[in-house]
């Protein structure tokens, strides 16, 4: 433990001049699309590692979430299509890390199948009566009614979903756990099938009033 | 605008000189300094409009580098390109004055508009006469840092 503890000591910022020497010999040698891609790949290292002490906004998560499509895309090709959509006003709203993200990870990595190995992530925020809706959906997921019943029931309950086997659980939990102590009177978090085939995960809350910061 | 790149790598130094050739005629001549020392001999040659640095660098730092050249009045405007992230730096930097703290990988959408709030800075400049001139650039530049401290540059400064 005393030596995975010193080693997280190593400063990353060696990692990011690394990426940017490489990114740019990439433009230098005027291959816009390497070096996009560095850019992208070298914004979520720094995500990543960040321990953000400011609460952040959509504004920020999104810009994240695009950087970390724009890097599936290089990897996927056509196997991935994506939508993103935020009215302008809602930018400036608060949006702790690491919430959106992890859900577009899932939605990439259990929306493809061996049969269907192309997915469809869309990306939709909208905001009513004071109220902020994030939808993480895609096409490509399914999970049996009883399994959704037992997920959403624990979400509602701030139980975790460790022992369950859709291999979701930890990235859900953390979102979850961390949603309900800074939005504590809003905050709901519910999986919800789409018709035909895939899963939207809807996340609600009331950024202005309740947040805590980060 | 003359501008000078300062990073003691030299492939980020001379592909920051090269991004900002390409973004046009305007930008530009770009020269690049691999120490704080050199940056100094450069500045001391040549009056640059805009010199960009990083911090971290063996010998004289980013930061003792601004402050000597704006002591000895080699350099009014400043802009900070890190890899570091911590609010220490940041405040320092702001401290200085710098026009912005700008972090790895940089964004050029950012860089640029480091560069536009200047160029248009230096175009009342020619306009009116030097002090009026001069009030109006150090306005710009500070309601931008002004901004930045609000909200960009705090976000910015986490602890990596």
């Amino acid at each position: 433990m005393a030596y995975q503890v010193l080693q997280a000591q190593i400063d990353p910022h060696f990692i990011y001049n690394a990426l940017e020497s490489i990114r740019m010999m990439a433009e230098m040698h005027n291959d816009p699309e390497v070096a996009n891609v560095i850019f992208s790949f070298s914004k979520l290292m720094r995500y990543s590692f960040s321990v953000n002490t400011a609460p952040a906004t959509i504004e920020y998560e999104l810009d994240i979430v695009s950087q970390y499509l724009q890097v599936q895309k290089i990897r996927l090709g056509d196997q991935l299509e994506y939508q993103i959509s935020c009215p302008e006003p809602l930018l400036n709203e608060g949006c702790p890390q690491f919430v959106l993200q992890p859900l577009v990870e899932n939605a990439i990595k259990y929306g493809r199948s061996q049969d269907h190995p192309g997915v469809f992530v869309k990306i939709d925020l909208s905001m009513e009566d004071g109220l902020l809706t994030a939808v993480v959906e895609n096409n490509g997921a399914e999970l049996d009614s009883e399994k959704l019943r037992e997920i959403n029931g624990r979400l509602e309950r701030g139980q975790d979903l460790s022992n369950l086997s859709s291999g979701t659980g930890v990235g859900l939990d953390s979102i979850n756990s961390r949603m309900r102590y800074l939005y504590p009177e809003s905050f709901k978090m519910e999986l919800k099938p789409l018709p035909g085939q895939g899963l939207k995960v809807i996340l609600i809350w009331r950024p202005a009033a309740e947040s805590k910061g980060e | 605008m003359k501008i000078l790149i300062v990073d003691d790598e030299k492939l980020i130094a001379q592909g920051v000189a090269y991004v900002i050739r390409q973004f046009g005629e305007d930008y530009g001549p770009v020269d690049v300094a691999f120490c704080g020392r050199e940056a100094l001999e450069k500045m001391a040659a040549v009056r640059y409009d805009l010199v960009v640095t990083d911090v971290s660098m063996p010998g004289i730092s980013g930061l003792d580098l601004v402050e000597e050249a704006k002591g000895r009045g080699l350099c009014d405007d400043f802009c900070i390109l890190s890899g570091y992230s911590e609010f220490e730096y940041a405040r320092t930097a702001l401290r200085l004055g710098v026009e912005d703290y700008l972090l790895k990988p940089v964004d050029k959408a950012k860089l640029k508009k480091c560069w536009t709030l200047l160029a248009k800075s230096s175009r009342a400049a020619a306009w009116f006469c030097s002090g009026a001139g001069r009030a109006r650039r150090r306005t710009v530049s500070l309601a931008a840092m002004s901004q930045k401290s609000r909200g960009s540059l705090a976000a910015r400064c986490q602890s990596s």
